[in-house]
Order: C-alpha cells, then sequence, then structure tokens
C-alpha cells in the first residue's frame, strides 16, 4: 500500500465527519443534561390559568387590632371548552356528583357541542373548585376575577375608600396606596394574585370607630340633625382613631358616594365652627403674653367696629377675667383680646394651627379652609370667634390638639405614629406653660361652664362648646345652627382630643334648647364614656372612695 | 487481530456509556418533571389555602364587626343581660385588695 494524496484527502474528511458529528451529539447531550437539571420551580402547574397571573391584586387593609377593613375576594367562574372533552358522559357523571345542581341533560348537551368556550357555572366557591379541579375532567377550567370586599362597611367607608371596576383605587385610602407604589407593583407584575402582600394597617380603632358613629347615629335621629361629625385623635401623635361623618356610603355599594350628602365632612366640608374657635384666640393671647388668665376685659357694652356691633349671647354685661370671657364663652371679650394679638400675629398663630391651607394627611380627599381675602379689624374680631373663615372640622381638632398636647402640631396620620416619630415630624405652636392654661380653661368649661353636660365620671372631660348660626342666604339664619364640641381626656394629661359636630339639630324632645351644650356637649359625654375603656384610659376619682362603696355593693 | 478486537472493544464501551447516560439523563427528566409537577401543585395548593385564609379572615371581620355584635346583643339582651362597662368598675389591683379586706372585715364583723 502506497499513501497517495487522493488517500490523505479521503481521511481528512473522514476526520472532518467525526468531529462534526460529535460535536452535534455533544451539544444534543448537553442541552439534555441541563435541560434535566433545570429547577422545577419554572414549570407552573398545569392548574393554573394564565389569567390568574395578570390579575392585580390589592393588600389588605387592617385597623389597627388587625381587623380586615378591605380585602381581595375571588371568585372562580368554570368553564369548559367541549371540543376537547375526550368522554362526554364520564365528564357530566362526574361534574353531578360535585355540582348536583346541574340538570345533566342540558349539561350533556353543552358538553357535547362543537364549541371552543361555554361558561357552566359563573361565580363557584373556593371549595367547589377545588373539589371539580381534584376530578381531572379535561377540558374544563376556571377563569377567576378579584372583587375588592369591605367587611367594615359603612363604618369605615369615607377612610378606606373605594376601587373602580378595574380595582384601582379611586377614593379614600385605597387610592393613597396606589399612588404609593402599588400600581408601579401591578405593572412590573409584581403584584399578582396569590402571593401575600403585606397588609396596611391603620391608626383606625374599629370599635372605636363604631362607638363614635353608634353614638352620632343616635344624635342626628335625637335632635333630627342634618349630618354629624366625630373625630377622635390621638392627642400625643395626632393619629386618627377615629373619623366618621354621617351620612356616610358602604364602600360595597360604591355608587353611594356620589351622592352629595354622603360626603366625607369632616375633612372635605368646611363649617364657621363657632365658638370653638375661641380657644386658638385664648391660646394665642396667652402666648403672645398680651394677656393673663386673670387680666380683666370690658363686656359690658356691645363692642363696635366700623358699623358692626359684636354682642354675646349669654350677656353678662360686667367687666370679666380672661377665664370668665371663656367659661361664659363671651364674643365681645374674645374680640378685644383677638385685637390686642392683633392682625398680623393673629394669621402667624392660625396659619402655625394649620388653618390657612389645606390639612395636609393620607387621604387624598380634604378641602381649603375659607379664609378672608382682606383682614380688617372686623374680621380680626369675628375670625376670634369662629365667625368669617371656615375650616373643615379636621382642622379645628388638630388645632385643638395642638393647643391641649404641650403646644405642638403635626399633620394628623391614618398611620401608625409614635411619639418618638411625632417629636420629628412636629412644630412648636405654643409654649407648655400656656397649654397647660388652656388645659385648665377647659377643665373649668366643663366644671362650671357650658361643657358641664359633656361630663363623664372618673374620665375627666374638659371642652368648649361652639353654637354657630348657619348663613342662609348671605345673613345669619338664628334657627339653624352648626353646633361644636371639642374635648380632650383625660384633662391633666390629655391622650385624646375629640370633636362633635352636629348640622342643624332641634331641641330633643322635653328639652328647649339646641345650642351645643345640649346636644353636642352629651353627644360626646356618650362617646367618651363607651370609648374610654376600648383606649385603655385609666379613669381616676378625685375623692377615689366612689369605686370601693361601689365594689362594696356587688 | 488484537487491532481490531481492541477497537470492538472501545466500540462497546462507547455505546455502554451512551446507553447509560442516555438512560441516565432520561431518568434524571422525568424524576425532574415529577418534581415540577409535583412542585406547581403544591404552589396552587398554597395559593388556594392563602384564598381560604383570607376569605376566613374577610368572614371573620364581617361576624366580628360591632355593628353586628351590638345588633346581637341588643336582640337577645333578655338573656345575656350585658351593660356596657363603667369608670367604676375599673380599679386597680391594689385598690381591689383593699376592697376585698374591707368586706371581709365587714362580713367577719
Amino acid at each position: 500500500m502506497t499513501d497517495t494524496p487522493h488517500d490523505d484527502g479521503a481521511r481528512g474528511r473522514i476526520i472532518l465527519i467525526i468531529l462534526v458529528c460529535v460535536a452535534i451529539y455533544g451539544v444534543l447531550g448537553t442541552r439534555l443534561v441541563t435541560l434535566g437539571l433545570t429547577p422545577a420551580a419554572a414549570v407552573a402547574g398545569p392548574a393554573a390559568s394564565p389569567l390568574d397571573e395578570i390579575q392585580a391584586a390589592r393588600p389588605d387593609i387592617i385597623d389597627r387590632n388587625g381587623e380586615v377593613l378591605a380585602t381581595d375576594l375571588v371568585r372562580a367562574s368554570l368553564y369548559a371548552e367541549p371540543r376537547n372533552i375526550l368522554d362526554v358522559d364520564e365528564a357530566v357523571e362526574k361534574l353531578t356528583t360535585v355540582l348536583p345542581e346541574f340538570d345533566p341533560r342540558s349539561l350533556r348537551r353543552d358538553l357535547s357541542s362543537d364549541r371552543g368556550f361555554t361558561w357552566l357555572k359563573r361565580e363557584i366557591s373556593a371549595a367547589q373548585r377545588e373539589r371539580v379541579h381534584d376530578l381531572g375532567i379535561p377540558g374544563l377550567g376556571f377563569l377567576s376575577e378579584t372583587r375588592r370586599f369591605y367587611p367594615g362597611g359603612s363604618s369605615v367607608g369615607h377612610i378606606v375608600g373605594h376601587v373602580n371596576i378595574d380595582n384601582a383605587g379611586i377614593a379614600g385610602l385605597e387610592k393613597t396606596i396606589d399612588g404609593q407604589g402599588l400600581k408601579a407593583l401591578q405593572s412590573l407584575g409584581l403584584a399578582r394574585k396569590g402571593q401575600s402582600m403585606a397588609p396596611v394597617e391603620l391608626t383606625i380603632d374599629l370599635r372605636v370607630q363604631h362607638a363614635v358613629r353608634d353614638e352620632l347615629l343616635r344624635a342626628k335621629e335625637r335632635y333630627q340633625a342634618k349630618a354629624a361629625v366625630g373625630i377622635v385623635l390621638n392627642a400625643k401623635t395626632m393619629e386618627v382613631v377615629a373619623m366618621s361623618s354621617l351620612p356616610d356610603y358602604d364602600p360595597n355599594q360604591p355608587a353611594q358616594s356620589l351622592d352629595e350628602k354622603r360626603m366625607n365632612r369632616a375633612m372635605t366640608g368646611v363649617f364657621e365652627l363657632g365658638s370653638i374657635m375661641k380657644t386658638f384666640t385664648l391660646a394665642m393671647a396667652l402666648d403672645s403674653g398680651v394677656a393673663n388668665l386673670n387680666d380683666r376685659v370690658d363686656a359690658r357694652t356691645p363692642l363696635v367696629i366700623g358699623k358692626h356691633k359684636i354682642s354675646d349671647f349669654h350677656a353678662k354685661n360686667r367687666i370679666l377675667t380672661v377665664q370668665e370671657v371663656f367659661k361664659y364663652s363671651s364674643n365681645i371679650g374674645t374680640a378685644r383680646l383677638a385685637m390686642l394679638v392683633g392682625q398680623e400675629r393673629q394669621r402667624a398663630y392660625l396659619k402655625r394651627l394649620g388653618m390657612m391651607a389645606k390639612m395636609p394627611s393620607e387621604l387624598p380627599e380634604g378641602a381649603r379652609p375659607l379664609v378672608p381675602q382682606r383682614w380688617p379689624k372686623i374680621t380680626v374680631a369675628t375670625v376670634s370667634f369662629g365667625h368669617g373663615m371656615s375650616v373643615t372640622p379636621m382642622h379645628a381638632a388638630v388645632a385643638g390638639a395642638a393647643v391641649l398636647n404641650g403646644g405642638t402640631i403635626a399633620p394628623p396620620t391614618f398611620y401608625p405614629r409614635s411619639e418618638a416619630e411625632m417629636a420629628n415630624v412636629a412644630t412648636r405652636v405654643i409654649s407648655p406653660r400656656v397649654s397647660g392654661m388652656v388645659r385648665d380653661l377647659f377643665k373649668l368649661n366643663a366644671a362650671e361652664g357650658s361643657g358641664r353636660r359633656a361630663r363623664v365620671p372618673g374620665y375627666r372631660v374638659g371642652g368648649k362648646t361652639g353654637t354657630a348660626e348657619k348663613v342662609v342666604r348671605g345673613v345669619y339664619a338664628d334657627d339653624k345652627r352648626l353646633n361644636s364640641f371639642l374635648a380632650a381626656f383625660p384633662m391633666d394629661d390629655p391622650q385624646f382630643v375629640t370633636l362633635v359636630v352636629i348640622d342643624e339639630p332641634q331641641p330633643a324632645e322635653g328639652e328647649q334648647y339646641a345650642t351645643a351644650g345640649w346636644n353636642a356637649a352629651p353627644t360626646t359625654a356618650n362617646i367618651i364614656s363607651r370609648i374610654a375603656p376600648m383606649l385603655s384610659v385609666r379613669p381616676h376619682f378625685d375623692d377615689g372612695v366612689g369605686q370601693l362603696a361601689d365594689l362594696g355593693t356587688r | 487481530m488484537s487491532a481490531r478486537k481492541a477497537r470492538i472493544a472501545v466500540a462497546l464501551t462507547c455505546a455502554v456509556v451512551a446507553v447509560g447516560t442516555g438512560a441516565g439523563v432520561f431518568i434524571l427528566k422525568k424524576d425532574a418533571e415529577r418534581d415540577a409537577k409535583a412542585i406547581g401543585e403544591l404552589n396552587r395548593k398554597i395559593a388556594a389555602e392563602r384564598q381560604r385564609i383570607s376569605e376566613l379572615r374577610a368572614e371573620w371581620s364581617a361576624l366580628d364587626h360591632p355593628v353586628r355584635l351590638q345588633d346581637l346583643v341588643e336582640r337577645h339582651a333578655d338573656v345575656l343581660d350585658l351593660a356596657p362597662i363603667g369608670a367604676e368598675q375599673i380599679v386597680t389591683a391594689g385598690r381591689l385588695v383593699t376592697a376585698v379586706r374591707a368586706k371581709r372585715e365587714e362580713v367577719s364583723e
């Protein structure tokens, strides 16, 4: 045998072919091994329909005790693809054992057809879904839809808000949650059904919320009022513990929210709140140093400014001390004090108390106060006792908490906030010393003044009434009133501040008066006696024997 | 001759190795498939269970709602005889001890 060039060529080609074959099989082999070794998680279970994956989910909303206020409910619907059903008889037989409400004949007809898709049953329960799934019939499947459900119902409607048909929040905290990046998560596909999302915890206490709402409902009926608002704030952290505005709406029936009467008056209604604003005038007079508690103010004759005359409702027609101005709710005295404070400082104080701008909070809803454009002397006087300027009840409650808690203010919040966090965001409005004086004034007013009917044994409630005449067609009507009561408890170191506003109350049966001391104050007392034990406020009796004597008889 | 034997031996070894790895990979793949199915099934069950839990929690919240409870208490007032707690019913442990002691003395007298 001799080596020829011809042979060389053949050998080269053979080697080339072998190499190519080895390479190809090598690639196939490696691919096979890698496929075999891929983590199994990549393969989804056979039952998960693609629609399960794209449905956006929302986090639950819970109250401070973990009660669910809003949650996603999944409703599965059963469909069939008759074309893909292999054994119709078997399918019918098995299905009717699980869902006995099916009529076998019509079911057989449905499944024997040549259609590609047909609904068998809409909205089946999770248990039924599981059982149908376990039958393992090919050609059956589920489509599921998420529906938002609000177990809290009307009680918390204004706070949690509601979602639209696409499950996007359009009111209340639902809208806020969307704004906080949930939408981005959903569009990235990170917020999906079946994945647990951390629930959103609120400061609301459902029990307190209900107690407030229940008492407001009774008050509204008893005094035949048009509307009622109740707010409970944690005085130290400005957390909103309860906020109710009647009439309210059920977020499970969002169409109700379109009714203008059902709007959230606590944050979107602005009112001339009347005498409770005297609290702030006195606080600024004391804080700016123009007056002391025992200074005398002339309230002998009505105060005349230009063509306007300011007079008192419970006119004493004598010289009053600053304490008495508060106790007798003297318009003349308050106006005189405000004029001593002066226009500029009055506006600066009101601004620091948050009354000149929309009250910032997590709720998207919120009204701007109606602040007079010009601020002449008469405005200084009227604003001092709560007329000529309209704010939301939330404004008044927050400002009230600020002047009573030691003098610091922060925006109200629906998300938990500790006292340390409060210290970081709070700003000072008045000095702690003056705040103590305001507390004394509140105590005095509940002991001897217009707030007597707000007293609750053991809880040292202090408060200020406000009876404002409403403006009807440009003039103040003396039969249409807006009554309010700003209170705090326990008074020596207020932990909670409450504000009750009752719109156009009538005298209750057997009573003659319809001023705030007769309706807003007793309503506040009812609320506090119910909520104080829930809020773990320890009762305290000055004599110390009330409890013991009572225990002895039990 | 020995060269041929060697070649046959090499071919046989190759064949055995090929069949062996093939079978190995096949079994591995089947195992992986089975596991994947099991995991998918478990995931589905977990999701269903979670859904069930959140449904139950929602139901509990609806049942535990103060509006419903108050309604029930009012309706069955004659049997339950419940009243709201009053401030005078809340005492510190110290005071309770004093009260109990006083009561005991009263009884013994």
